[in-house]
């Protein structure tokens, strides 16, 4: 009895279904905004910088992570990096097959001490190398939304 | 250190702010669907509401008899022992009159207040109540500690829930 | 028991609003950089952070911990999230407690932020979850179920009037008038309270703490270090904490019994014998108006059922003789779960060292206590703080 008790037949095995009903609406915050209404309206990089830890942040942020500091300047940096790693992605989220293949990869933002993960866009699987230079691919500016897919990819530079 | 003397973070701003583009702003609403097992005190407890009877679980150390049942008993920290039915009668422990739904919002123009209350089934160890609601009674009517049924769905009609009550409303006694 | 004591020196708190730009991290840094700058620290002179945030589903953020850690200083710091729902943000200086009073380190930031406005329209879909999956959710719940009839069954046992228990909305939010954070100072009579709209019998709009945005922060440290910060540390002498049964609709609605036994074990600790009368001033928890009077109860700081009659009597005024909610409390500051909590602490730091400017309590008082409430409703957090 009690803990021990098994229950043997399938036929007792019940679960009940629900869901969790919720929905949500991110705001930015004080450095997204600003890096993604410069990203939308002029298709800049900005970046923050703390002085005090010599670190450069991409996107820009309101304060230094290391230190805590405040950081109240944003400035732009090109956008290109060059490519960190990679992995090329043949599924979609539900395990369905992709019909083409996609790269995905991290890329050293130059200028800054940040990485982006993002799509390759313009190189075969087989072409993308470590440490190959890229440059970034935005959409047309009535197409962005202020969001990171304003960015296409990364395209070999 | 007056908080006085700090200027204060956090930047309030109206929800029209997000809708006329004053800021960014990205929604997301995530498919949080979920298939919980019911276990063994809970699988039997739907499966026994299904046949229009209760059933809690008997602690012998103790001598609670709980509802609704569970495997083991947590003040003992032991399994429980028995499986017992109690009566679909029992007692308002508290109850309220409810105008919102579950979402914050107001119930519709006309649309009777959701009389949820705490009911203390005759049979289970005094205090054991169960969360449920009210009906067939006008909210000025209602006391607390006044005596109530269940109310059934029809057999073909259950399915092993909790709702296969559709309610308690009062009885004399 | 061998272990260091532990002193609050420095606190830092954003506003809380309704909804906020910042993003949760941006509003607890914000919070623990204030908190760092009112005691002269740097991140260098932290040694561990400790964070207080409330349900995940509340943000929309999975993992809101990990999400949170940058924001809280946690950057290559041992760091660690505790959670017991809305009692967390008094479970926070208790969490950083166990850092230095171990004696594993000497100063602990500890940091509660909560940003619910990204739950739209409204939490209640994350509140829903409190609720049973199988044996409650069906019948279609709201969390003021819980509040009213827990209210309920305390007006019943005690013969308490919902015109009684408004003075207490009317009393915080008043007191909130004189809060920088405060998100719903006003000043209202017991009437406005009765004629706002009913959500629940018997809880009206206004018995009820808003949903809100805000972080708040305080730095811990021992005791030799303490002296090196400040002349004015405020010392940890008592924490408690408890929890009772999950199946709330089983306990007894009319006492907080799990609260009497954190307060108990925090009691003990500080070496209070009669709390009514060396607990000088307090900030029970007010998410709803009847539970500062449950709470008092709980925490002995009234008979059963006679917090009402201190209540009545003026007493819990911030000029009466037992201060209740000096700051405004949930009701009235607003209630960012978490940093609620932590918010109530922050108000009694300050009380005793006598920095609370226009709140400030006459009497000079020596020895406070905050107490926060939460899970499946379940919980109770107890500090007793001394000067
Ligand atoms: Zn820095
Ligand atoms: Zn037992």
């Amino acid at each position: 009895m009690g803990l021990t008790e098994r229950t043997n037949r399938n036929v007792d095995l019940t679960y009940w279904e629900g869901e969790i009903p919720v929905n949500y609406v991110y705001t930015y915050g004080l450095g997204l905004e600003a890096f993604f209404r410069a990203l939308k309206e002029q298709g800049k990089f900005l970046a923050s910088r703390c002085e005090d830890c010599g670190v450069t942040y991409l996107p820009a942020r309101v304060f230094c992570e290391r230190c805590l500091g405040k950081l109240e300047t944003t400035f732009a940096v090109p956008g290109t990096g060059k490519v960190y790693a990679y992995t090329v992605v043949h599924r979609n989220v539900d395990e369905s097959p992709k019909e083409e293949p996609v790269v995905l990869a991290l890329v050293d933002m130059d200028g800054t001490d940040c990485r982006f993960v993002h799509y390759l866009t313009g190189v075969e699987p087989g072409e993308v190398k470590v440490g190959m230079a890229v440059k970034p691919v935005l959409k047309a500016k009535k197409d962005r939304k202020g969001g990171i897919e304003d960015i296409v990819g990364f395209a070999p530079a | 250190m007056e908080l006085e003397r700090f200027e204060l973070g956090a930047t309030h701003y109206k929800e029209s702010d997000l809708k006329e583009g004053k800021l960014l702003s990205l929604p997301w609403t995530p498919n949080l669907k979920y298939a919980w097992d019911n276990g063994v005190a809970i699988g039997r407890y739907l499966a026994e509401l299904k046949e229009g009877r209760i059933i809690a679980r008997k602690c012998n150390k103790c001598r609670r008899i709980m509802l609704p049942p569970r495997m083991f008993c947590e003040m003992c920290w032991r399994p429980t022992d028995e499986w017992v039915y109690v009566k679909d009668t029992g007692r308002v422990n508290t109850y309220s009159v409810c105008y919102v739904n579950w979402d914050a919002s107001r119930i519709k123009k006309g649309e009777k207040p959701h009389l949820p209350a705490v009911i203390e089934i005759d049979g289970a160890s005094p205090g054991m109540g169960i969360l449920h609601l009210l009906g067939e009674v006008e909210p000025e009517d209602i006391k607390i500690g006044m005596w109530v049924r269940a109310v059934w769905k029809k057999p073909e009609e259950r399915e092993g829930a909790i709702t296969d009550i559709l309610y308690f409303k009062p009885v004399r006694r | 028991m061998a272990y260091q004591r532990v002193a609050i020196v420095g606190a830092g708190i954003t506003k809380f609003v309704r909804r906020a730009q910042e993003t949760g991290k941006e509003l607890a840094f914000q919070a623990a950089k204030m908190a760092l700058d009112s005691c002269g620290l740097t991140m260098k002179d932290i040694e561990c952070v400790s964070l207080g945030t409330a349900p995940d589903a509340f943000d929309g953020v999975h993992m809101k911990g990990e999400y949170l850690a940058d924001g809280s200083g946690g950057w290559r710091k041992p760091y660690m999230r505790h959670f017991v729902g809305g009692g967390t943000g008094v479970f926070a200086p208790i969490h950083g407690w166990f850092h230095v009073a171990s004696g594993m380190f000497d100063t602990c930031l500890v940091v509660c932020s909560e940003k619910m406005s990204s739950c739209h329209p409204h939490p209640q879909g994350a509140f829903k979850t409190i609720f049973d999956h199988t044996t409650e959710q069906p019948l279609n719940p709201t969390l003021i179920w819980i509040f009213a009839l827990e209210m309920n069954r305390y007006m019943q046992t005690y013969g308490i009037t919902k015109e009684e228990i408004a003075l207490v909305s009317v009393k915080n939010k008043k007191n909130a008038m004189d809060h920088p954070s405060a998100q719903l100072p006003m000043e209202i009579t017991v009437e406005d309270v009765l004629n706002s709209e009913v959500l629940a019998w018997p809880v009206n709009r206004l018995d009820i703490s808003p949903a809100s945005d805000g972080a708040a922060a305080i730095v811990l440290a021992s005791e030799h270090v303490a002296k090196r910060i400040t002349d004015k540390p405020v010392w940890i002498d008592g924490v408690g904490w408890n929890l009772d049964t999950a199946y709330w609709a089983t306990r007894d609605l009319a006492y907080p019994r799990y609260v009497e036994k954190a307060a108990r074990m925090a009691y003990e600790m500080a070496g209070i014998k009669e709390p009514q009368k060396e607990i000088e001033i307090a900030e029970p928890y007010d998410p709803f108006d009847y539970k500062e009077l449950h709470h008092m109860e709980g925490l002995l700081l009234a008979d059963r059922g006679k917090a009402v009659e201190m209540l009545l009597d003026g007493k819990t005024q911030r000029d009466g003789d037992r201060p209740m909610c000096p700051s405004g409390g949930a009701l009235g500051v607003g209630n960012p779960i978490a940093a609620t909590g932590l918010m109530k602490v922050i108000e009694i730091f300050l009380q005793l060292r006598g920095e609370a400017g226009k709140r400030q309590v006459p009497g000079n008082p020596r020895c406070g206590l905050a107490q926060a409430w939460g899970d499946l409703m379940q919980v109770g957090t107890v500090v007793v703080l001394r000067r």
